[in-house]
């Protein structure tokens, strides 16, 4: 990638055409060797190589590349905010799933039967070797990270915007804002996709499907209500767990779009510097903390709820002489 | 959802949040069916104590602008917004009389008048 080329070809190379390729390096190969497989083929092993788990090779395929491409729309549909991590995670998925699909097809390939497919301890390491090289490769592909709400010149660091946002609350004024974000996919995607990965592999499925639906439950939702004394935001359905961040420990609210796969997923993530509260991908309110650190979490509305915070730091900072 | 509330107002607090709902219903910010916030975390974003709250969501409760149930926590009830308006009409009239040194006992003798017209005009 030459520096002289505008940075949009640049993006649209690393953003669209590999996962395309990725995508197409699930399919093709499946399609072309089919008539070499077994009718079904061997898709789980246990601990000791066997085969315990079977389906046919098009269904598996299906779903691998379903998640691929889930995977490849959350980054899309995401901000810039820590860009150059969301491109390496996605990789990171991209090569393993493609180590993956490789493994199952060389392991069942010419077989008679699904049973006669081990598979060696060797393509775990391998995939797991996969999907950290390819990670490697998309952090580099990436470029430098871009704060969020600027352009490609005169960006300021930290992603800060040169004003920032206010909800125009009057002298005097003190104003309540909640509101939060919701992500219907999640509470429906989760545990379908781990039915679909533990489905007859052994008893402890319904107690993993279980599982599946609480985690679904909470990270799907989040609640902010900012007001005069702080922020207090609450996770999932049963408003648990609750952060409360008092306005003496705030310094700025910003907005900023993040991608769920720059945080390493969803729900409630803890990086040096930095914790997040992610449902989706998209809006989200920014706080910088005394401490340093940055809080972020996606709510609907991320301007507004910004707007009234700063209002407040601003209030308070006139009141004290 | 954004409630506003004014340094100014020497009413009790819990008046003065019941007030900032029905406003916020009154203007549209709030429709019917949207869920407040639970009033612990009202409280503990405006600093109050979180019963002070409960008694502004009581209060709204008691004139039919909300509903509170245990699962689905408050929420504006359906009937609501064209309420709201009226209070808040209610409360301009009082405001209005008291910039003119008029006491309230004569707005209610006034709206009372008007009401037996009314009656009267049927």
């Amino acid at each position: 990638m030459s520096g002289s080329r505008a940075p949009w070809t640049r993006q649209a190379v690393v953003r669209i055409a590999v996962p395309a390729v990725v995508l197409a390096g699930l399919v093709v190969p499946a399609v072309a060797l089919s008539s070499r497989l077994p009718d079904p083929i061997a898709i789980h092993w246990g601990l000791s190589a066997k085969p315990n788990g079977h389906a046919p090779w098009w269904a598996e395929t299906a779903l691998l590349s379903l998640l691929w491409c889930v995977a490849w729309v959350s980054l899309l549909r995401g901000g810039t905010h820590r860009a150059n991590w969301a491109v390496a995670n996605l990789y990171g998925i991209g090569g393993l799933v493609l180590a993956v699909q490789t493994a199952i097809l060389v392991v069942n390939l010419d077989r008679a039967s699904w049973r006669d497919a081990p598979l060696g301890a060797g393509w775990i390491v391998a995939s797991f070797g996969a999907a950290v090289a390819a990670g490697a490769i998309g952090w580099a592909l990436a470029g430098p990270d871009r704060p969020a709400g600027a352009g490609a010149a005169g960006a300021l660091p930290g992603g800060s915007a040169a004003v920032l946002p206010s909800a125009g609350l009057a002298p005097g004024e003190r104003a309540v804002w909640a509101d939060g974000a919701d992500n219907r996919w999640m509470l429906l995607a989760v545990p379908v996709g781990v039915a679909i990965a533990v489905v007859g592999s052994s008893r402890w499925a319904p107690v993993v499907l279980g599982v599946a639906v609480l985690v679904a439950l909470v990270i799907s939702h989040v609640r902010v209500v900012a007001g005069p004394a702080g922020v207090t935001t609450t996770l999932g359905l049963l408003r648990w767990p609750r952060w409360e961040i008092p306005l003496s420990e705030v310094v700025a609210a910003r907005t900023t779009s993040v991608a769920p796969l720059a945080f390493g997923g969803y729900g409630m993530r803890r990086r040096p510097g930095l914790s997040a509260v992610i449902v989706r991908s998209g809006e989200a309110l920014e706080l910088e903390l005394t401490s340093g650190r940055r809080f972020v979490v996606t709510v609907d509305g991320a301007e507004q709820a910004a707007g009234v915070i700063n209002d407040h730091l601003a209030a308070s900072r006139s009141a004290t002489p | 959802m954004l409630l506003r509330l004014n340094d100014q107002d020497r009413a009790p607090l819990y008046q003065q949040i019941a007030a900032a709902v029905r406003r916020a219903v009154a203007d549209g910010e709030l429709s019917p069916g949207d869920r407040l916030p639970p009033a612990r975390e009202l409280a503990s974003s405006l600093g109050v104590n979180m019963h002070t709250v409960l008694r502004g969501y009581a209060e709204l409760e008691r004139e039919g602008l909300v509903r509170m149930r245990r699962s689905r926590g408050v929420t504006v009830s359906e009937t609501s917004a064209g309420r709201a308006r009226l209070h808040v009409l209610a409360r301009h009239l009082f405001d209005e009389a008291r910039r003119l040194g008029m006491d309230p006992d004569e707005v209610v003798a006034m709206v009372s008048d008007l009401k037996s017209k009314e009656v009267g005009l049927r």
